[in-house]
């Protein structure tokens, strides 16, 4: 991670579930629903995400009659990089190692 | 509801105003009923945190709330006491009196304390003093409406409510009491959140200086 941000977990909880879906923007309500997070808690994350330039943002173009129009969000070059730094650095941990073993020695 | 949220939306700064939109146009996908309550108070928490110019943490947050709870809890049980259980007729609660204010002081004290070891700044400092001294004066108001008119017939004997009575025009002990209390309402969060505001600043100052215990 180094030369990279420092993201509290939660933030990292973001950047995962933007990175399981890169091609697609994403909208708040789906990514709280995936992530378990509630809109106070994730909306300011999204902001800080976007200050950092590690998250892209656009309104839907053509909303479906009767539903307001989305504001969308997917992650810059630098969100994924940054994503995969994180899945990297987890992968390393001493917890995921053993929880490894196990798996590899059923 | 929806409208004060607007409201407040369109008043967020620029960088944030997109966020908040976003966030309300979800709210009318979201399933009404507990869901959409739920993701709305979080509206209204995102709105405080992205719309004050001050950083603003939920540890600071709820420090705060529990603080200001605490002391209107031993103001409540302080006011009961002295005028309900054990009712003086007499002038005689100034001891009591003052060391309810020392209280009041030392905790709006402790807020700024606390506000600066949870990371807040000078501004959230004297926010959070003022919003203490504020909240715990209208409770206490509160609370003095309630016992005053609850236990009206022994409150009633107090000597200087007597007095008091005796030379006003007010129609009934009940209204005199009343006429009363609306100054107290006002007065009492305006006196307590400046206070704060000052206390909290001062507290937070020694929470910069003086190291925490294990750190």
């Amino acid at each position: 991670m180094a030369g990279r941000p420092y993201l509290w977990s939660q933030a990292r909880t973001v950047i995962a579930a933007l990175h399981d879906h890169p091609a697609h923007w994403r909208y708040g309500y789906d990514i709280a629903r995936e992530t378990g997070l509630a809109s106070g808690t994730l909306y300011p994350i999204l902001c800080r995400l976007a200050d950092r330039g590690l998250l892209e943002t656009r309104w839907e173009d053509d909303p479906p009659s009767g539903r307001p129009r989305r504001h969308l969000y997917q992650l810059s070059a630098a969100g994924s990089a940054t994503a995969v730094d994180i899945a990297t650095a987890s992968a390393s941990t001493p917890k995921s190692r053993r929880r490894r073993l196990v798996e590899e020695t059923g | 509801m929806w409208r004060l949220l607007r409201f407040a939306v369109s008043r967020l700064p620029a960088g944030r105003r997109d966020f908040g939109e976003a966030l309300l146009a979800e709210a009318e996908t979201v399933p009404s009923g507990p869901r959409r309550t739920a993701w709305l108070l979080g509206g209204f928490w995102f709105l405080v945190k992205e719309g004050l110019p001050v950083n603003v943490t939920r540890r600071a947050v709820g420090w705060t709330a529990l603080i200001a709870a605490i002391v209107w809890l031993g103001l409540a049980v302080e006011i009961v006491l002295s005028n309900v259980v054990f009712p003086s007729t007499g002038d005689d609660d100034l001891v009591s009196v003052l060391l309810s204010y020392l209280c009041v002081f030392a905790a709006l004290l402790l807020v700024g304390l606390v506000a600066a070891r949870t990371g807040a700044g000078p501004k959230g400092q004297v926010l959070a003093g003022a919003l203490a001294g504020v909240a715990i004066g209208l409770l206490t108001a509160a609370t003095f409406a309630i016992v005053d008119n609850v236990w009206l017939d022994i409150v009633a004997r107090q000597q200087p409510k007597i007095d008091g009575f005796a030379h006003s025009h007010a129609a009934s002990m009940r209204d005199y009491i009343n006429s009363g209390l609306v100054g107290v309402a006002v007065g009492l969060p305006i006196i307590f959140g400046i206070i704060g505001a000052v206390l909290a600043l001062a507290g937070g100052l020694i929470g910069v200086r003086v190291p925490a215990r294990g750190r």
